[in-house]
């Protein structure tokens, strides 16, 4: 069976967001909307410091907390493993927005919840996301997790670290940050440096 | 220092209108419970109450459809197409629809008495229960804690009680303040079980503290307010409507942030 | 989501005029909008036919070739394709977002005319037929020419187009006066530096041999922040492949976040840490001999020239540790030649760039890694004839990026530039042709075309240009945006953007040299024309038409490309024409060539011909102009999603990155009582203050320099998205450094205090300003 999944190689990326343009391209995600965004976050002092530059989208959980709380069920999981919308079925009630651990939901202007969803439509095509097609500096890797030769196992498997958004959730998130600068892992999975850095 | 290029969706997605939502469903359901205790003892004014309980269901259905962004894409008759037992709001829309059919019935009075009450009886507790169940299954937000499947319901039957003393029901007086002590009780457990919970929920305690932590107090204190009010009914009633309805609000609005970089 | 807001709004407005009209169909009408809740979702633009048009971008001037997607008659999409060298089937964010300019509502739509009697700057126009607006301006300008001489009207350009602005026309009018902001305000010092040292130019697109490189240096070289597609691309495949980076920068830089090593040099003080660089090679002998022997000429003098500049010594001025200096330099020994310090792209900093550059090829040199792998490689345009039309009476010569030109020969009948004798080199400097508008010295500029030339967001001294357009007896804009300067002009004329339009053949040297086009995927909007047709026109209102002998753009094409023996069509289908490269000497050698374009064939480490004009024939460290207390050294960058000041109307790029902040040391934001987040003015000596700015406060910025993105500060109320968010660095460039070398005017000396209190300006989210703006 397929199970899709992404990599994003935190060494590679530098965050220009690209990834992020495309998807809105692509996915005619209207402004103020973002499907994928980029986070950079600054630790450490002068003179030694740390920047984490890191795209954030959908995580395509294993266990989706948004899906269950659907009322209407327009929230689900596909047989490839990527949680998608009908959004003709939406009734923009925001329960998968609340639920969602990781913002990745947004609610379109037309009145519909509307994320990520690995451009299915591209998928269908045999192309891969918008966003894994365009980025310049080629961090990000795809493909089914099921199959070791796919080009998001293997980035997984010879990376040196790899770390999940928020695994105290729970949700066994399909998209995997390799590489991550910090030696600590994820700046945001550790709570005094995102309370310290955070605001904005 | 955090920069972005887009910014996630980390805004409130409910906003003051839905504030009303809660308090009208609060109403709705606490009637709709008031209305099964009625028809099932065969209370002389059951139909009264029936019809407030499908005015009320018509109130917050009406305040939904009016916040709703997909209100001119009529979608919502999709809730009742779809069978979405996890989900509270389709609990919470079948809970109103059941409570809205038997009430119905209660007020023709036609057809067997006992089995509207015992609709009633699923139809209200749902009602009452999915507020409080829709916020606290978003364990990503630790204001909305697991101990608002018993807060909600408590500090809507509380509204409830009170309008009914505001319109002189005598049985409400007997159950004003066992409820409002009951609720600020729980209150009180609440804030104490973030306050030393994990450490997301001491920060979401220091959050809903910084955010409206006083007028948090003092919905608390009025819902203790009423023992100590009982020669004046008026306040005995206004006082702790007025508490619930902030705690309820305060805990909606601001447990919608969750701890993620914002 | 399938209809846009302008089909919507026809959509409405046709439903309201049936309900006045007759009301049984608007009874129908309405039915038929009110929603149906089991209606799928409505089409997306994908779900259709999508047409693929190959052409380049033209939202930087990286050029990458892309594929247009077009649906239902709309641009939807662009994407890279894997066949073109620069893309390679990648895109930056602003390659992405720029169909969005096309369907910008603020675009400009139709030539406009200055009203009769008004100021410049009081932004009144008419709107006129292109041949009305042609008409007036050559009138103008032959009234300028009887008066004057045709030298009396300057070009500048910059973009695809520029070609036609800023080189053809101006030779056919017969003006030397013609200048790219790409050349003095931006590459011109490493261009004559390199000119000086190698006999060649660095061309537009750095030539460095990113894939068989192991050790990176950057020196204030900014990539990541600056998203050139393919140098990203190979900077984070070398860095895959395990090189290692070294970044100097007074900024922790998203290169620095990076790097292996980063050396928060003090800012001004680079070239004393190149001259240390060069101490350690040469003294502890870690230099390529063989290539030193082989290649370069004076490299005796040179061992004596680099004594005094011990580590010890840079150490005090650059403010990096002795220790690291020398380690630096023996890693990149160590990696020789496969170790390179690659030059950056805007190098006019303190106006010693060119000696700057010197020092940093130099550099290079001593690791013997000009022309092999793994250090800068040669790259050559690839060779397609020109059409076919009488030779110009003047040489083009405003250069390309390269900006290398020629003086006007001495028999001509043309005077030379106006800014001949400024400086050494041979290149024309936009901004000294400000002047002679004012000045009247050596002779007067009266006429004056802007193409694609943001002139109060490029030119330093914004006030100073604004009084001198104001002498002006003719200034045309050419843009797709109402920009501040354009609506200073008297005659807008309104292109076509890339995607409406041909242009001319893209030519790139590169390490595999190509040959790219671009052809239109949609029809021109509104009443805009391409700018090789503006040019035509206007050549053959001026009499110049013999030097425009073809009939249209795409005989101009087939024409020139059946010289190589393709055509049109082909380049139609394919998008690009790859060519084999010579990267290295030895693809030279090979032929008994060489590749250097010097006197003397060598690479000239000690040059006669500075030495000749009184200038240092090796490069010497100079201290450069400090702040005064309470200022910083006003230091700015790019956003990687926005180019210049071109994209801040771009509704899709304002969404990532809508306002600029002024980066300060949390220490110094302290000491001012400034808040992150908080908003601040930016005051400079001349008294021009900017903002309000929001400050990011921040631990990756030394104490002695703020920091903001270029770009940003648009004066501009006609475009609405753009219009007063954020600070403009160019305003507060009230002065600059003339390099007296290549011409380049060094804007690192501007010093600025930060004004804290500053009110919070409330902008509105950029999605509120899209949805106020109705189509005009």
């Amino acid at each position: 069976m397929t199970r899709y999944a992404m990599s994003i190689d935190l060494s590679a990326c530098v965050g220009c967001s690209a990834c992020s343009v495309a998807c809105t391209m692509e996915n005619d995600v209207p402004v103020g909307n973002h499907r994928l965004w980029i986070r950079n976050t600054t630790v450490g002092t002068f003179p030694n410091l740390t920047v984490e530059f890191r795209p954030e989208q959908c995580l395509h959980c294993e266990n989706p907390p948004c899906v269950p709380v659907c009322p209407t069920g327009c929230c689900y999981v596909t047989d490839d493993g990527i949680v998608d919308i009908d959004e003709h079925q939406c009734i923009a009630c925001g329960a998968c927005i609340a639920a969602c651990p990781y913002d990745a939901r947004s609610m379109h202007p037309d009145g519909y919840v509307t994320k990520c969803n690995f451009c299915r439509h591209r998928l269908e095509e045999g192309k891969l996301p918008a966003c894994v097609e365009t980025c310049p500096t080629l961090c990000r890797s795809f493909g089914d997790l099921d199959d070791p030769n796919s080009a998001v196992s293997i980035a997984i498997r010879e990376a040196d670290r790899v770390d999940v958004l928020r695994p105290e959730q729970g949700t066994g998130p399909n998209l995997y940050y390799l590489n991550a600068p910090s030696s600590f892992g994820l700046t945001s999975n550790i709570w005094d440096v995102k309370h310290e850095e955070g605001a904005h | 220092m955090v920069e972005w290029y887009g910014l996630p969706w980390s805004q409130h997605f409910w906003h003051w209108p839905t504030l009303f939502h809660f308090a009208f469903v609060a109403l709705a359901g606490g009637m709709a419970f008031v209305t099964m205790v009625a028809t099932l003892r065969d209370h002389p004014r059951k139909r009264t109450y029936a019809l407030i309980t499908m005015g009320l269901i018509v109130l917050d259905l009406f305040t939904l459809w009016v916040e709703s962004p997909a209100r001119w894409r009529f979608t919502h008759v999709w809730l009742f197409l779809a069978f979405t037992p996890t989900s509270p709001i389709w609990i919470g829309a079948w809970g109103l629809i059941t409570s809205m059919v038997a009430s119905f019935f209660v007020w023709l009075d036609r057809g067997p008495r006992q089995v509207w009450g015992a609709l009633l009886v699923i139809g209200s507790s749902l009602a009452l229960v999915y507020p409080g169940l829709a916020l606290s299954v978003n364990v990503n937000r630790p204001i909305w804690s697991m101990i608002l499947i018993v807060l909600f319901p408590l500090t809507g039957m509380v509204t409830v009680t009170a309008l009914a003393m505001l319109f002189k029901q005598a049985w409400a007086k007997a159950f004003i303040t066992p409820l409002s002590l009951a609720s600020a009780g729980i209150g009180v457990l609440y804030l104490w079980g973030l306050a030393t919970g994990v450490p997301e929920a001491q920060q979401g305690f220091a959050y809903l503290w910084s955010h409206g932590g006083p007028l948090f107090l003092v919905g608390l204190a009025l819902l203790v307010a009423p023992a100590f009010l009982r020669r004046t009914p008026l306040l005995a009633a206004l006082v702790p409507f007025v508490g619930a309805t902030v705690v309820r609000s305060l805990i909606v609005e601001i447990g919608q942030h969750q701890f993620f970089g914002f | 989501m399938g209809m846009d807001r302008r089909e919507f709004l026809k959509l409405s407005a046709a439903s309201v005029g049936a309900a006045t009209v007759a009301g049984q169909a608007s009874a129908q009408s309405l039915l038929d909008r009110i929603p149906n809740p089991f209606a799928p979702m409505p089409p997306q633009w994908f779900d259709g036919d999508v047409e693929t048009v190959y052409s380049y971008c033209e939202n930087c001037f990286w050029k990458c070739g892309i594929e247009v997607k077009v649906a239902g008659g709309k641009v939807r999409k662009v994407d890279g394709y894997a066949t073109n060298p620069k893309s390679r089937g990648m895109l930056c964010p602003r390659g992405q977002g720029a169909p969005t300019q096309t369907y910008d509502p603020d675009r400009l739509k139709r030539p406009l005319i200055r009203v009769e009697g008004t100021e410049r700057g009081d932004g009144q126009y008419r709107e006129a037929s292109w041949d009305e607006a042609l008409d007036y301006i050559a009138e103008k300008m032959f009234a300028i020419r009887d008066e004057h001489g045709p030298e009396s009207v300057a070009w500048f350009g910059h973009g695809s187009g520029d070609k036609w602005f800023a080189s053809y026309l101006p030779g056919a009018w017969g003006s030397p006066n013609a200048a790219k902001p790409s050349v003095s305000l931006c590459t011109g010092p490493r261009e004559t530096a390199s000119q000086y040292t190698f006999g060649r130019g660095i061309s537009g697109h750095e030539q460095i041999d990113w894939s068989e490189t192991n050790y990176i240096v950057l020196i204030g070289h900014h990539i990541g922040e600056d998203t050139h597609n393919t140098q990203l691309q190979d900077f984070a495949l070398a860095l895959k492949r395990g090189a290692k980076l070294v970044v100097a920068d007074p900024r922790f830089s998203t290169a620095a976040a990076k790097a292996n090593d980063w050396l928060p040099v003090k800012p001004g003080t680079d070239t004393a840490l190149l001259l240390a660089w060069m101490h350690v090679l040469v003294t502890e002998e870690l230099y390529d001999a063989a290539y030193v022997e082989q290649y370069t000429l004076g490299f005796d003098r040179l061992v004596e020239h680099v004594q005094p500049y011990t580590p010890e010594w840079a150490a005090e001025i650059t403010e990096i540790p002795a220790d690291t200096i020398r380690r630096i330099a023996r890693e990149m020994a160590e990696h020789a030649p496969r170790a390179v310090i690659p030059v950056s792209r805007h190098v006019v900093w303190y106006g010693n760039d060119t000696q700057r550059n010197r020092a940093l090829y130099l550099v290079n040199v001593l690791l013997g890694n000009y022309g092999k792998p793994g250090g800068y490689y040669f790259c050559d345009a690839p060779g397609v004839d020109a059409y076919p039309a009488p030779d110009l009476p003047l040489a083009p010569s405003s250069g390309g990026c390269g900006g290398s030109t020629t003086d006007v020969e001495a028999d001509s009948p043309f005077r030379d530039s106006v800014d001949r004798g400024l400086f050494y080199g041979s290149a024309t400097a936009v901004q000294e042709m400000i002047p002679p508008m004012l000045t009247g010295e050596p002779y007067p500029i009266k006429g004056l075309f802007s193409y694609g030339v943001n002139l109060f967001h490029s030119i330093p001294k914004v006030d100073y240009t604004k009084e001198a357009l104001k002498q002006l007896d003719l200034y045309v804009a050419i843009d797709v945006l109402p920009m501040e300067h354009v609506m200073w002009a008297d005659v807008i004329l309104p292109e076509a953007t890339y995607l409406e339009r041909y242009d001319d053949l893209l030519l790139q040297s590169y390490k595999t040299p190509f040959i790219a086009g671009r052809f239109p995927a949609i029809e021109a909007m509104y009443d805009t024309k391409p700018g090789w047709w503006i040019a035509k026109e206007l050549g053959e209102k001026l009499g110049l038409g013999e030097y425009f002998p073809w009939e249209d753009m795409e005989d101009y094409l087939d024409t020139r490309l059946r010289t190589i023996g393709s055509d049109l069509e082909e380049l139609r289908q394919q998008g690009t024409i790859v060519r084999r490269g010579r990267p290295y000497f030895a693809d030279y050698e090979r032929f008994n060539r060489n590749p250097l374009g010097t006197p003397s064939g060598k690479i000239e480490i000690y040059s006669e011909r500075f030495a000749d004009a009184g200038f240092d024939p090796m490069p010497t460290y100079e201290p450069t102009e400090q702040p005064p207390a309470g200022s910083y050294r006003l230091l700015y960058g790019r956003s990687p999603v926005h180019t210049f000041a071109r994209t801040h109307n771009n509704a899709v790029l304002m969404d990532q990155h809508g306002e600029n902040e002024v980066w300060i040391a949390t220490k110094e934001a302290e000491r001012l009582g400034v808040a992150n987040g908080d908003y601040v003015y930016l005051e400079n000596d001349a008294g021009v203050r900017e903002g309000p700015v929001k400050a990011a406060v921040t631990e990756r910025i030394r104490h002695d320099c703020v920091y903001i993105v270029h770009g940003f500060g648009h004066k501009a109320p006609l475009m609405r998205l753009a219009n007063g968010r954020g600070a403009s660095d160019t305003a507060l460039q009230s002065s600059y450094t003339l390099d007296p070398i290549s011409g380049g005017a060094g804007l690192r000396n501007n010093f600025v205090r930060v004004v804290a209190d500053a009110p919070n300006p409330n902008h509105p989210p950029i999605k509120d300003l899209v949805a106020d703006r109705s189509p005009v």
